[in-house]
């Protein structure tokens, strides 16, 4: 039997890791990539800290742990695959399985054969028809062209105001890196929240740790039109009439996936390629993987566009392995699960925000927030403010969001493998996660959390978030907001909304201080609330009927407060 | 008061609203027509449409896109379903799609469109509320 013959189009994250796999798999295949690009393999999430100069060789974001560049030498040696850089696929031939290609150097035609093809065309920046975004100053952050332009910028040191149309992953990332390249950055979000991933109040805290940097954050704002002189950009008009000047713009609103090719070799096309739990399309002889496809999300059954790395490289190694072996493994599908750096904060998500579910039409939600710290005081730890969202139900966990200074990946990722594993809440509280003081504090915050949740569930603590607190208070309602931490403290920072300060330790004796009406709302907190809970405990069980906790403390309120200078 | 359904024609291109206008009307909808996005606006106040289909690049390149967001941003605009048909794509570098923010519409149509995939979009989505995108209060 004549080998086998794989054809991958792409050579960015999955397509490459597909193509591995099946050589692993199978020594004999003829194996081939057509790559548009020319580089390969491309750690395209390094980009933005290459721009910000966490480290200065390019050739780092191409090559593999050992230092070798991943370039068609490298491919033909050491993997046996023949990478065709420079080349397009123009067309792909069902019936006659030849997938016709041009070389952008030469012009030159050619058509390969395959037994198996693998789609991996990837997703393009979504770029908006804005007056004036032709002007040079312009740009992504999404090829090795958007990064050597950046990096240059960054070297050369002479901009000094920059806007990034976009508050995602890629318009936060790109935030920090130059504002670490001395530029001073606006970012402008259409929408009321950057990071819509995170449920707007946790957002927020990400918002007020950016603009305490040589940046700040618009949002609810739109650029209409982009101003330049002499073909330069010089400034971004917005839609509330503001003129920003500004010599760089990055646009970064997202991606969309790549699938005219695949919709004009008729294959099934939703929010990107339509693919089975096996990576295959509508086509069995034809998968697909990474940014151009669309994958289930796990908790609403609903399809959803997924452009992440280390997805990418997942679905590669599947579709690698089922173009080899038959349909043997599967890749089920995604719950969301997300995290970037934004300077000294640390933001992600697993599953859906309450937010998120709701729009999915999960009803019966319940949801609470608190701050924790990710080690022991004396260890120096440091905030981490978190959200668990579950079914009130069954208290099976649907989603959790983090940020904060301290270390919210680990949470993150024991969240997201919690949520894979169908636990619940009563599930968490009692995990056995490994501990010492240089890792984690005796309750690690992601328990915590699920105490807390718990403790809520079962009408131990009404808890009562940040959010609405702030509504009450807009809204001129009459409630008695009681801060449980020490004068200290509250000398250093406090919320300045009216509040009444009794330490938890002197609240008991000073029980007469309080409003005589016991159906009055007592709203209490700390700095995270522990002391804010025991504060309340204390009030209801001297008569007090209406009384809530603040969820997440001090360091969880998102709004304007009173901060000693240090 | 007709229980015909109204559509709001917005195009530039007088070939494509009259001929569009004309398949429309043989299906039985009422068509009012613009052919930019401050049009537009003075349009939907005074015919009050039951849908929109909407070009793009009109008087200025991003005017559709605009437009889109200032219904969506409008309480008494919100609600009414838009089907983008254009050509903006095939003009590089743009490359836009439905999205919340940006182009907050509920389906993209490229130019060309035959005549009875546009009445299958509008018919559906006059019909099947369902079939909308996301639309929460701004």
């Amino acid at each position: 039997m004549a080998d086998t013959r794989i054809v991958v189009i792409g050579g960015s994250a999955a397509g490459p890791k597909a193509a591995a796999k099946a050589r692993r798999l199978d020594q004999q295949a003829e194996i081939t990539i057509v790559q548009r690009e020319p580089e390969f393999s491309m750690a395209s999430c390094g980009y933005p800290y290459y721009v910000g100069g966490f480290f200065d060789d390019r050739n780092k974001l191409i090559c593999t742990p050992t230092g070798v560049v991943r370039d068609p030498k490298f491919f033909l040696n050491a993997k046996g695959i023949t990478a065709l850089a420079r080349t397009e696929a123009v067309a792909i031939d069902r019936g006659a399985h030849t997938v016709a290609c041009r070389r952008l150097d030469t012009g030159e035609s050619l058509s390969i054969a395959y037994d198996k093809l693998v789609l991996a065309t990837g997703a393009s920046p979504f770029m908006p028809p804005i007056p004036g975004i032709e002007l040079e100053g312009i740009t992504t952050l999404q090829s090795m062209r958007d990064a050597d332009y950046l990096r240059r910028v960054r070297d050369e040191g002479k901009l000094t105001r920059a806007i990034v149309v976009g508050g995602g992953l890629i318009g936060v990332e790109t935030c920090e890196a130059l504002e670490l390249a001395g530029i001073e950055v606006t970012i402008v979000e259409m929408l009321p929240q950057i990071l819509t991933f995170l449920d707007p109040e946790i957002a927020k805290l990400v918002e007020n740790h950016i603009n305490s940097k040589n940046a700040r954050v618009i949002t609810d704002n739109a650029v209409v039109e982009f101003i330049g002189q002499d073909g330069r950009l010089k400034a971004a008009k917005l839609a509330d009439g503001t003129e920003l000047p500004t010599e760089l713009a990055v646009v970064a609103v997202g991606v969309r996936p790549n699938t005219q090719l695949a919709a004009d070799a008729g294959l099934d096309v939703g929010r990107g390629i339509r693919i089975n739990e096996f990576m295959q399309t509508s086509d069995p002889d034809i998968y697909a993987v990474g940014d151009c496809i669309e994958v289930t999300h796990l908790l609403t059954g609903q399809p959803f566009h997924a452009p992440y790395g280390d997805l990418a490289n997942l679905e590669g190694r599947v579709a690698g392995q089922n173009v080899i072996q038959g349909n043997g493994v599967k890749f089920p599908g995604s719950i969301g699960t997300g995290v970037c750096k934004v300077f000294d904060y640390t933001a992600g998500c697993t599953g859906l925000s309450e937010a998120a579910a709701a729009r999915a039409g999960i009803g019966n939600l319940v949801a609470a927030v608190a701050t924790g710290l990710d080690r022991p005081p004396f260890m120096g730890g440091k905030p981490i403010i978190m959200k668990m969202v579950a079914d009130a139900t069954t208290g099976r966990l649907l989603g959790f969001q983090a940020v904060g200074l301290g270390d919210a990946s680990k949470r993150i990722a024991l969240a997201a493998m919690a949520i894979m594993g169908k636990q619940t809440v009563g599930d968490l509280v009692n995990a056995d996660l490994p501990y010492a003081p240089p890792y984690s504090p005796a309750v690690d915050p992601l328990i915590m959390m699920a105490h807390v949740l718990e403790n809520k569930m079962l009408g131990r603590m009404k808890g009562i978030s940040a959010g609405e607190v702030k509504a009450k208070l807009d809204a001129g309602d009459d409630i008695l907001l009681l801060d449980a931490r020490g004068p200290d403290e509250f000398e250093q920072m406090r919320l300045d909304v009216g509040e009444t300060l009794i330490p938890l330790g002197a609240l008991r004796k000073r029980l007469g201080e309080l409003p005589q009406d016991k159906a009055k709302e007592i709203v209490c907190y700390c700095k995270i609330s522990l002391r804010g809970y025991e504060a309340a405990l204390v009030l209801e069980a001297n008569g007090h009927t209406n009384v809530k906790v603040m969820e997440g403390g001090v360091l969880a309120w998102p709004y304007a407060k009173t901060v000693a200078a240090t | 008061m007709s229980d015909r359904k109204k559509v709001l024609l917005v195009d530039d291109d007088a070939d494509f609203v009259e001929m569009n206008k004309a398949v429309l009307e043989s299906r039985g909808y009422e068509v009012a027509t613009a052919c930019d996005g401050d049009e537009c606006m003075q349009r939907v106040q005074t015919e009050k449409p039951d849908l929109i289909v909407l070009d793009i690049m009109m008087k200025s390149v991003g005017d559709g896109m605009f437009v889109a967001q200032k219904l969506r941003k409008d309480d008494a605009t919100r609600q009414i379903p838009i089907i983008v048909v254009s050509s903006v794509n095939q003009k590089p570098p743009f490359n836009i799609g439905p999205d919340e923010g940006w182009l907050p519409v509920d389906v993209f149509i490229e130019k060309p469109v035959a005549p009875d995939v546009l009445v299958d979009e509008v018919k559906k989505h006059l019909g099947e509320a369902g079939t909308r995108i996301e639309r929460g209060t701004p």
